[in-house]
């Protein structure tokens, strides 16, 4: 009985309680479509799993960069997210891991907001050892 | 019994076997002051102190209760070293070179390397003898030197870079007795062992303040196997074993300038006696050297006893932008930069850009701000980082000044050409249509940078205009001119923006000049942080006036240092010891004094104040 009770907890986290939701999660995701650059080079497409972004749990972010003249997938750049809580000094207390999964498009595992509050998130482009950056606000509670 | 004696008697031959943990020599004991910028500190074997003053050049001896002058005229002395001989080791950094000098003030050898295939040193911070080696710190081109005792190249040791092994403006060295070397790698903020023969052996330490990691550790010391190290911007000493086991850390900022009973301000080195009775912690910024004695539990701190701790504290360091309404000033310690509306009773912060994470946002030593007010972006030259960034800042209405955090958004970052050496670049100026002017200190020359930093121009040394040992430190546009004026000891070079020197003129009566801005009316103000004062020049370089005397209250400085004027001509000095920004008018006549969190004026003086609005002169 001990032991089929550990199996079916175990089979729980496994399921739910991992760092990271599932890629068959059936959580619809909003993708949040035009977020421009600071300078104004790329657009960012980015989508969040859990959404909205839930305190204290480990959500993805896929993201995909355009070219904003064009609007084509960034097919040459690198990225990197982070995120940090401005009016705390603060950033993340977990490191996320980024993994390339087409051209121009990125999935973020790991993100966690570790704190409800005002959180911005960086998307950090590299091309030709230029880093550009577009950022979003999100309130989280 | 017999069990348990067997279990416990390994452990205690250990424990006896092994070295005990140094103690601490943290207790306050003698003060010397009146030092002018003593960065290099150093024992005799018969514990007489030596030191270097970069200010005037002086290489002194502590010869009974008298400093004794061994040499002067040297060009900002630095790190210095007593060999098995009782001479010293000089890096003087203004030359590029190491001297040896004896205690009686002759000069035996000078060493430079330039005809050697290490090539010429660059800015060299720090230097130590051990046996028949002679190791340096070869600050400017990120690397550390091994030679003989004739001063013959063996080894190089590093490069620029943030890896295993490489370093970012290494500017203290130290020998322990087995061969060892240990490095402050400044920039990287951490120490680097290796073996004598160059191999890598442990990393001690990053950034950050908690016990065991640093901020911009400069001075090191290895006296009986144990690293010691001057954490600058922690202003605290750290105590190491050579592996990287973290022993202990004492010392506590001081506020304001001249708190003594163990607070530090900036130590620069550090130096632990033979004897290991005696830590010496040289601060140039308070112009002093501390002694400390061995641990003592009975020591009681005794709290500052004249004036409270009270004014204006904040971080501000010595980088600083004004245009319009808005003054940006760069807070070393704290790794922000801080916004400001200046244009009001009391300046408003507006937003601060922080450092965070790894990432492009991860600030190391800014050399250069410039905020260009018409495109409301903020430019920012990383000297550590080897990087440019440009921030757009969104500014609140003149008449809705509000804070708001997320103000200011990075929209670049960029690398400096390889051309550049980081390390070097002392100082920028960014023209109106987004060119740079890097000032190298290494060698005197000017890069001149495009608005993506790509390199256009590098100017021929500024040391083919003048015969004796340059020393550049401040670079700044006057735009009525469209000139560019390069402060370079008592010096004022004037360019046009092609690299022809145009004017070339002395300034008198200088101790050390350290930035240089220009005026409405093309007056050209100088902060000299030997003198602690201001002084106001003609274009020509005709002395108008100064003001200033070292101190903590309003008018005062402590080595101010930054200095930017606005278009209504006022004059925004930062008073870089006491943490503080001071405005003045054109004749020194002082109009406010603030920090990040509260001002000060005329008005709201305390009654009896010599400045108070209606006060008697």
């Amino acid at each position: 009985m001990q032991t089929r009770l550990i199996v079916l907890l175990s089979v729980i986290l496994l399921t739910h309680g991992c760092s990271t939701p599932g890629p068959g999660s059936t959580e619809r995701a909003r993708l949040h479509s035009g977020l421009l650059s600071n300078d104004g080079t790329f657009i960012v497409e980015w989508e969040t799993n859990p959404d909205p972004i839930p305190v204290n749990e480990f959500f993805v972010i896929d993201a995909r960069v355009l070219d904003a003249g064009t609007g084509s997938p960034a097919a040459d750049v690198m990225l990197s997210v982070d995120a940090a809580m401005p009016q705390h000094r603060h950033g993340m207390n977990h490191t996320p891991a980024i993994e390339r999964v087409g051209p121009g498009h990125w999935r973020v595992q790991d993100m966690l907001f570790h704190m409800p509050g005002d959180w911005v998130i960086y998307f950090d482009i590299s091309r030709d050892e230029v880093i550009r950056r577009a950022q979003v606000s999100i309130e989280v509670d | 019994m017999v069990r348990r004696s067997s279990a416990i008697l390994p452990l205690v031959i250990t424990l006896l076997s092994s070295p005990l943990p140094a103690a601490p020599i943290d207790t306050p004991g003698t003060t010397h002051e009146e030092l002018d910028g003593p960065v290099g500190v150093a024992w005799t074997s018969d514990r007489n102190l030596v030191t270097a003053a970069s200010d005037t050049g002086d290489l002194m001896i502590k010869d009974g209760a008298q400093w004794r002058l061994i040499a002067s005229g040297l060009v900002r002395p630095l790190g210095i070293d007593v060999d098995q001989t009782g001479s010293v080791l000089v890096a003087e950094s203004g030359r590029h070179r190491i001297l040896r000098i004896n205690q009686e003030g002759t000069q035996t050898e000078v060493f430079d390397t330039k005809d050697t295939p290490m090539g010429p040193m660059r800015m060299p911070m720090d230097v130590h003898a051990h046996e028949d080696l002679i190791v340096v710190a070869d600050t400017g081109n990120d690397r550390i030197l091994v030679l003989d005792q004739q001063g013959a190249p063996l080894r190089v040791i590093g490069e620029r870079g943030t890896g295993p092994g490489q370093f970012r403006r290494p500017s203290g060295v130290a020998v322990l007795a087995d061969g060892r070397i240990a490095v402050a790698d400044t920039d990287n903020h951490r120490v680097q062992v290796f073996r004598g023969d160059g191999q890598l052996l442990a990393q001690i330490g990053s950034r950050g303040s908690h016990p065991g990691l640093m901020a911009q550790p400069s001075g090191i010391d290895a006296t009986g196997g144990v690293i010691r190290v001057a954490d600058q911007l922690n202003h605290r000493i750290q105590a190491f074993s050579p592996d990287g086991k973290f022993l202990h850390a004492w010392g506590m900022h001081a506020l304001k300038p001249r708190e003594g009973d163990g607070r530090i301000h900036y130590p620069a080195a550090i130096a632990v006696s033979e004897d290991e009775t005696r830590l010496a912690v040289a601060e140039p910024f308070e112009e002093r050297i501390q002694v400390f004695h061995q641990h003592d539990p009975g020591y009681e701190d005794a709290r500052p006893s004249g004036e409270p701790r009270s004014g204006v504290q904040s971080h501000f360091g010595p980088v600083v932008s004004l245009e319009d309404r808005i003054l940006v000033v760069w807070e070393p310690e704290s790794q922000v930069a801080l916004v400001f509306d200046h244009q009001r009773r009391s300046p408003i912060r507006l937003t601060s850009l922080w450092s965070n994470g790894d990432g492009p946002q991860s600030f190391g030593n800014l050399v250069a701000l410039d905020w260009d007010a018409v495109n409301g972006q903020l430019h920012m030259l990383d000297a550590a980082q080897g990087q440019y960034h440009a921030w757009t800042i969104s500014l609140p209405p003149p008449d809705e000044p509000r804070f708001d955090p997320d103000m200011g958004r990075l929209t670049s970052t960029r690398p400096l050409p390889a051309s550049t050496a980081p390390s070097r670049i002392l100082d920028a100026a960014r023209t109106p249509d987004g060119i740079w002017y890097l000032l190298d200190g290494g060698d005197g020359r000017v890069h001149v940078l495009g608005p993506s930093m790509e390199l256009l121009d590098i100017w021929e040394s500024l040391d083919e205009f003048v015969d004796d040992p340059l020393l550049p430190e401040a670079i700044v546009h006057d735009p009525a001119s469209d000139t560019l004026l390069i402060l370079s000891r008592s010096r004022v070079f004037r360019f046009d923006r092609s690299g022809s020197l145009t004017r070339l003129f002395e300034l008198n009566d200088m101790e050390r000049p350290d930035s240089i801005a220009v005026g409405v009316d093309g007056s050209i103000y100088v902060t000299d942080t030997g003198k602690h004062s201001v002084t106001r020049f003609d274009g020509n370089g005709s002395r108008i006036g100064s003001w200033g005397i070292r101190g903590t209250d309003h008018a005062q400085f402590w080595r101010p240092a930054g200095i930017v004027v606005d278009a209504d001509d006022r004059v925004f000095v930062l008073d870089h010891g006491n943490h503080r920004c001071q405005v003045f008018e054109p004749d020194g006549t002082w109009l406010m004094t603030f920090g990040a969190g509260r001002s000060y004026s005329p008005n709201n003086l305390p009654q009896g104040h010599p400045l108070r609005a209606g006060s008697t002169p």
